[in-house]
């Protein structure tokens, strides 16, 4: 190891401490990731065996690799991208060293070989550390997943329970420690190899003159008339250094990609999990089920005065709202095709005329309230005039039928009920209680009917009181039902499935987000060494500036300027892309749910901020290093850093 | 007996009508122990021809023959190796690594090579460089003057067939000067070290054996200094 290629690297990475510690946090972040993604999957695993057991967890195991493997194979991309782009830094940084090296005869191998040993020594502090972290990172997204998942096994509450625990795979960190050192040693190895192909006498010819590019640079007019000449010369040395800007656009990019992405992703899911009672007032639910067939006592429904004495026993509990109401569905209505709207007409087969219909009845006051809003009298039939379809891709609320006043006959098998309508009412007038009953294209209110399900949506103070209330009230109603395996009532704690759904999409964000966030951080490590390294590089650009004449102000301006025009590229490219990638992934994920494809604009205005934070406040930094050096001496200065 | 052979030498830059010839059929021979000078105005291809005999160049005709050695015939990297061990360098602007110390400065070839000089040898290149109590300086923690002195020192080293030396006072005052000079004769006579020096300066030119004048590319003169 004491070979001079080994001495030199260990030597680089002493002088420029800064820049190291940089590298350092960028390969610790892409290693503790590592460790975590495999960490998860062992614990993920780990979960589902114990909930499936040994003979069924075959399906899961590879459905976790294939997930680890997937974030893995991000990750590892954007770590490569980005830490080669520090040692691409430390490559450019030393040209004129391994010019100098070349001229005392050193061959590309050995010009190779100490950017591979910087990489090694970067491996020997980093890669620990990063596996501590990266275990650190896993226990604790366990025990949040685990804390998470209690809500859902205490709504299960059926003896099965999914726990999330921290579980130390010595694999899975075999597995991290090898990705991590293909990512590292290759991000070193690709400039390493540019770097190694340079000519001595390139390097050594020019004392540290950078190289201008003979490319024609334009002078954009536009940028001319906003930014004034400092905006010209920002705009000159971004299309002057691409290379080192282009890391950084890159890095930018990418996290925007992911960011949009997941923003999408969250709204989505958000919605998907509120949709379930969102629109309802309620904190209970008492149902009542008729269908089971393996329930012979009470294989038979509830009409309008049964249902109405059980409301009325709900009700005598103190503090306490009931919404009843009942469905006798799955009736086929056969209508004449002048009575059907246009839009119910393109959502049946061509010559269809037979729609799905229910009737429904709810509890007396909300029954009386239905009639009031419809503007007839108690015990008239009404018509709830409107059905929710997705049609091509998209959800649609319509009118079904042209109302008339008509009288409809609706057959279920065999037995068949004429009704006549007195009146209509749409959705807006419409309590969300009775959809939530009812999903029939037609659903007609009616004063009684043989309700084969009925729901009581409760709203009381005491929850906790009226759940034990209910399960007795309902115990005492079908004395039988305890003894039949069939589902006859039950009694939920919605508030319970809404916990559930919460800390599942918060489960679920927080997963996302960190990935994201831990990615965005590894490609800031860059954007700072990038533009660090940039305004050390052109300190002699800068003292000649300053040296005819430009204010540090100016100066100031300038970068100030680069930082915004780069930003705007990232921008440029992250924000078209970034919303293909999140229509691809809506369209893939999202689409069983029936929603729309919904554009998260705060998350493309936080994304498009904290960009230019991130790039202004790197500039300005790098900056204000450079204030305190002498003109001339920078000038003349001809030795490296 | 020659040590250095140049036969032909042309290097062009560029390409086709834009095709400047930097050196235009240059040959010449040096012989083991001569100091040769080569003066000439900037941009008459003195270093150009520097660089092609180093080998850090390579030329668009013609060969050069160091102890024998055809050294174009060899490919990159064995190129990097006969260097190491054959070609000493002295840049007007010293080249040192600047994280290493002067001591390992002036070992890098031998470093290069996996292997350690001499202790003995170390120490007398040293001495005689007057940087025995700078060893384990950094370049910059030295003077001009030292610097070039240990560049000098990468540059004796190894014994190699042939020492390049670009302007090596170039950058420094005319007291330094005359130092390195005196250093660079001394290792002339006291190692028999073969020893190219280019320069603009007529007066450090006439302490040489022999000065080449070049212009535009070619040889105008070839002549002995009479001491």
């Amino acid at each position: 190891m004491n070979s001079i290629t080994a001495t030199l690297a260990k030597a680089q990475l002493k002088q420029n401490r800064k820049r190291t510690v940089i590298t350092m946090i960028g390969i610790v972040l892409s290693v503790a990731m590592l460790t975590a993604v495999c960490g998860f999957a062992a614990s993920g695993i780990d979960a589902m065996r114990n909930l499936v057991g040994d003979d069924y967890i075959a399906a899961y195991q590879s459905m976790f690799v294939s997930m680890a493997a997937v974030l893995g194979a991000i990750i590892m991309a954007a770590s490569v991208v980005v830490i080669s782009g520090a040692f691409r830094i430390s490559a450019s940084e030393r040209m004129r060293q391994f010019g100098i090296l070349k001229s005392v005869g050193a061959t590309k191998r050995q010009i190779t070989k100490t950017m591979l040993y910087e990489a090694v020594y970067l491996c020997a502090i980093s890669i620990p550390t990063g596996i501590v972290i990266g275990l650190l990172i896993q226990w604790l997204g366990a025990s949040i997943g685990d804390l998470l998942l209690a809500p859902m096994n205490k709504l299960i509450n059926n003896g099965l329970s999914m726990h999330m625990r921290f579980v130390f795979s010595w694999q899975s960190i075999l597995i991290a420690i090898l990705l991590s050192l293909v990512t590292v040693m290759l991000s070193a190895w690709l400039p390493a190899r540019k770097a190694a192909k340079i000519p001595a006498i390139e390097a050594i010819k020019l004392t540290r003159e950078i190289k201008v590019r003979k490319t024609k640079l334009r002078t954009n007019r536009l940028i001319q008339a906003i930014f004034g000449f400092e905006g010209t010369l920002a705009a000159k040395a971004i299309k002057r250094s691409r290379r080192s800007y282009r890391a950084m656009v890159t890095a930018l990019t990418i996290s925007i990609v992911l960011f949009l992405v997941c923003g999408n992703l969250n709204t989505e899911l958000t919605m998907a999990m509120n949709q379930l009672y969102a629109n309802i007032d309620a904190n209970s639910l008492t149902t009542f089920s008729s269908v089971s067939s393996s329930s012979p006592y009470y294989n038979q429904p509830l009409d309008a005065d049964a249902a109405q004495q059980l409301t009325d026993t709900l009700l005598a509990y103190p503090d306490t709202t009931i919404y009843g109401v009942g469905v006798d569905g799955g009736y086929a209505l056969d209508v004449a095709s002048a009575d059907l709207t246009d839009t119910m007409l393109k959502t049946l087969d061509e010559g269809q005329t037979v729609v799905g219909a229910a009737l429904v009845i709810a509890d007396q006051a909300h029954y009386e309230a239905l009639c009031k809003a419809a503007g007839v009298a108690v015990g008239s039939n009404i018509l709830i005039n409107t059905a929710q379809k997705t049609i091509s891709n998209k959800d649609t609320e319509f009118q079904p039928l042209h109302f008339s006043g008509q009288t409809l006959t609706l057959s279920n098998n065999g037995t068949s009920v004429d009704i006549t309508l007195d009146a209509q009412l749409i959705s807006a007038q419409v309590p969300q209680e009775v959809f939530y009953a009812a999903y029939e294209d037609i659903i007609i209110v009616v004063p009684d009917c043989a309700a084969s399900q009925y729901y009581w949506f409760g709203n009381s103070a005491d929850l906790a009181g009226f759940l034990t209330y209910a399960e007795n009230t309902m115990a005492a109603y079908f004395p039988l039902a305890e003894d039949s395996s069939a589902y006859v009532y039950g009694v939920t704690d919605i508030t319970a499935i809404t916990d559930m759904t919460r800390s599942l999409t918060k489960l679920v964000t927080i997963f996302l987000y960190g990935f994201v966030i831990m990615l965005t951080l590894i490609g800031l490590t860059s954007v700072i060494a990038a533009i660090s390294a940039n305004v050390r590089l052109r300190a002699r650009e800068f003292a000649a500036l300053r040296s005819v004449g430009m204010t540090q102000g100016g100066l100031r301006r300038m970068l100030a300027l680069e930082s915004v025009m780069s930003s705007l590229k990232a921008l440029l490219y992250g924000l078209p892309l970034g919303s293909i990638a999140m229509y691809f992934t809506y369209r893939s994920v999202v689409i069983q749910s029936e929603f729309q494809f919904v554009y998260p604009w705060a998350t493309l205005i936080e994304v498009a901020a904290g960009v230019f934070l991130i790039t202004l406040i790197t500039t300005q930094y790098a900056a204000a290093k450079l204030r305190g050096g002498s003109i001339i001496e920078t000038i003349r200065s001809n030795e490296g850093v | 007996m020659s040590i250095l052979k140049v036969q032909g030498l042309t290097k062009d830059y560029g390409k086709g009508d834009a095709a400047v010839a930097a050196l235009n059929d240059v040959s010449f021979s040096v012989d083991k122990g001569e100091f040769v000078a080569i003066v000439g105005a900037s941009g008459s291809g003195k270093s150009t021809l520097m660089h092609l005999i180093g080998g850090v160049e390579r030329p668009t005709k013609g060969k050069v023959f160091v102890d024998d050695m055809d050294i174009f015939s060899l490919n990159e990297s064995r190129l990097s190796i006969f260097r190491r061990r054959n070609i000493g360098l002295v840049y007007q602007f010293y080249n040192l690594i600047p994280t290493l110390t002067a001591e390992e400065n002036i070992m890098l070839p031998y470093l290069l090579d996996g292997r350690k000089p001499d202790p003995k040898k170390l120490n007398e290149i040293l001495d005689l460089l007057g940087l025995a109590n700078r060893r384990d300086h950094l370049p910059g923690e030295l003077s001009g003057g030292q610097q070039q002195r240990v560049s000098i020192g990468r540059a004796l080293i190894n014994d190699p067939a042939v020492i390049l030396a670009d302007e090596p006072t170039g950058n420094l005052d005319s007291h330094k000067s005359r130092a390195i000079m005196d250093l660079l004769k001394l290792s002339n006579r006291q190692f028999h070290q073969t020893l190219l020096l280019i320069t603009h300066d007529e007066k450090i030119a006439l302490q040489a054996d022999r000065i080449l004048t070049i212009e535009d590319g070619r040889i105008l003169r070839d002549e002995a200094v009479r001491a």
